[in-house]
């Protein structure tokens, strides 16, 4: 097996720029100037149709230099090398506004195109969500996780409630929209997506790779930075499951009685749980005495 | 919390998104408490929102909701009207009387909310049948409060005196082509409907027409349009007009609505005016 150096890049993450600088400038070595080695992938078999590939010093190899980017997309999700997350933010609400263009545009085609033309599809909302929860929300949730800027969070959640309003036609407290289509505020989604991955790690097989990193990191997690995401499962669950924030502690009943498989789903329901009364402190806070669900 | 609210499950039912807008204080001309989220307006204090039509009558009352639905004697009859309905939606699904109910707890009902007494088992009684009547309630109360709105300003006879002598000082007349008068009368109004085959009387008629930064233009009717997907700002094309000016031509909108009556030069954009070829 070989690597397709077309289709692999290099990215350094959290280089400072004196790092960079050095790697980028010429060293002098017995006074001639010795360029650092680029990234490069070395195979013995050589790939024709390739023009970056050239001999190498050694015989029998085939070096090819790497392509050196800014950012990347892994599994999804766009990475920088300072691990900002700007260019994630950017391509999630990138992926958002066509989501909601599909929605809109199937919107537009159930009401007034001829074949099934279908008008008062406006006052069923019902349909409306169901469309908007298919094709727009997905792209919001699908790496909340990641994103640990408040400022980022609260840009993705403006974005969410603007597609909401114009998908829907309703333009009132975006607070009271969430409630009243059950969509909870990203933040609670967030820290429950990030309380389910903790248990996911904590109950992983002792066998696997993510069990046996789990644990390596378990005596370091007082020294890390308050940012990492480690730090950051620990916190979202001392906020929506504080009972448990001991791992080893017993879980609910319905996770004890599940399924080895369903654990985890089991898990996030009763965390669903747990965020509604969350979330319904939160919109006594925010809408008072609202008219709605509360 | 992770479901959608039990009305909004409710498969189809007419007026269902009055019921949304109003829950989620879109509507905001109908409850005053919610005057907050109008961006217009200064935020005012939650105690200041009071009912514009007790206000009138000399009674300073918070307007939330329970106040507009079940107290406010000029909007109060809505929920009368709906009060029978009620009844018998509480009698189904074996509530306690709806008379008996409180203020808040009518509020809620009417707005969609089960009350406690309605089981899980019952929620989706409770949704085919109570949803219909919550939304038809949303919907009349919205034409009932808008329908006590004022549409005008009013004046008094002093105040039309006044402004009717400042309009004559300011006005000032269409300087006409050379040639041209105006139209004794308007046009018809039956011409002027799109698509209508006696618009082609209109056919070769002058007219001026006031367009934003040229000013007055003189026109030619040239054609009638016939085709009804064929709209200028979602309204449908009755001419075409030619402008000799410069020689170019487009479709155009000329109702009686924006026809300029009293031949004011400052009347506003897109108004326009028939002409008659001047008699010596």
């Amino acid at each position: 097996m070989q690597l397709n150096a077309e289709k692999t890049k290099i990215m350094c993450f959290h280089e400072t720029t004196q790092v960079r600088n050095a790697r980028e400038t010429p060293r002098r070595s017995q006074g001639k100037s010795v360029w650092p080695a680029p990234f490069h992938i070395l195979s013995m078999f050589p790939d024709y149709t390739n023009p970056n590939s050239r001999p190498h010093t050694y015989p029998g190899f085939v070096s090819t230099p790497l392509q050196e980017v800014k950012q990347i997309d892994y599994l999804g999700l766009r990475l920088d090398p300072m691990l900002t997350m700007k260019p994630a933010v950017a391509s999630i609400q990138e992926k958002a506004n066509k989501g909601h263009s599909l929605a809109l545009a199937v919107s537009y085609s159930l009401r007034y195109d001829k074949h099934h033309s279908n008008p008062t599809l406006c006052r069923s909302p019902v349909e409306m969500l169901n469309l908007w929860k298919s094709c727009v929300l997905p792209h919001f949730l699908l790496y909340i996780r990641y994103i640990s800027d408040a400022s980022q969070l609260q840009a993705l959640q403006a974005s969410l409630n603007r597609s909401l309003s114009t998908t829907l036609h309703v333009y009132g407290h975006p607070t009271a929209l969430l409630a009243e289509t059950g969509i909870p505020p990203l933040y609670i989604t967030q820290k429950l997506q990030l309380a389910q991955l903790r248990f996911r790690l904590h109950f992983s097989p002792p066998a696997t790779i993510q069990h046996f990193l789990w644990q390596l990191w378990q005596p370091l997690l007082q020294f890390v930075p308050l940012n990492t995401i480690e730090t950051r499962m620990q916190t979202a669950v001392c906020h929506v499951d504080m009972a448990h924030r001991d791992p080893d502690s017993p879980m609910p009943q319905n996770v004890n009685m599940a399924k080895i498989l369903n654990k985890e789903k089991s898990y996030k329901k009763y965390l669903e749980s747990q965020c509604s009364d969350q979330w319904r402190k939160h919109l006594e806070l925010t809408l008072s005495d609202p008219p709605g669900r509360v | 919390m992770y479901k959608p609210a039990p009305y909004l499950t409710h498969p189809s039912c007419p007026y269902q998104l009055e019921l949304l807008r109003l829950r989620t204080q879109q509507t905001i001309h109908i409850i005053p408490s919610h005057l907050h989220y109008a961006f217009k307006a200064p935020r005012a204090d939650y105690q200041d929102r009071v009912c514009k039509h007790c206000l009138d009558k000399g009674t300073t009352v918070l307007g939330d909701e329970i106040h507009i639905i079940c107290h406010c004697p000029a909007t109060k009859g809505v929920l009368h009207q709906f009060t029978a309905k009620f009844q018998g939606l509480a009698r189904l699904l074996d509530l306690p009387p709806f008379a008996s109910f409180t203020p808040h707890e009518k509020t809620r009902m009417v707005l969609g909310n089960p009350p406690p007494q309605v089981l899980q088992k019952g929620l989706k009684v409770w949704i085919m049948e109570a949803t219909p009547i919550c939304s038809e309630f949303a919907y009349a109360l919205h034409m009932h409060v808008t329908s006590l709105l004022p549409a005008v300003v009013d004046m008094s006879s002093d105040d039309e005196a006044v402004m009717s002598s400042d309009s004559n000082d300011d006005f000032s007349p269409i300087l006409l082509p050379p040639g041209f008068q105006p139209a004794s009368t308007p046009p018809n109004d039956t011409v002027l409907v799109p698509l209508d085959p006696a618009g082609q009387q209109m056919i070769g008629q002058y007219i001026l027409f006031n367009w934003p930064t040229y000013g007055w233009c003189l026109g030619k009717i040239s054609a009638c349009n016939t085709n009804p997907k064929c709209k200028v700002s979602k309204q449908i094309v009755n001419f075409t007009v030619f402008y000799p000016d410069d020689g170019s031509s487009g479709p155009n909108c000329l109702s009686l609505d924006n026809y300029n009556v009293d031949i004011d030069n400052d009347s506003p954009n897109h108004t326009w005016l028939l002409l008659e070829p001047s008699t010596p």
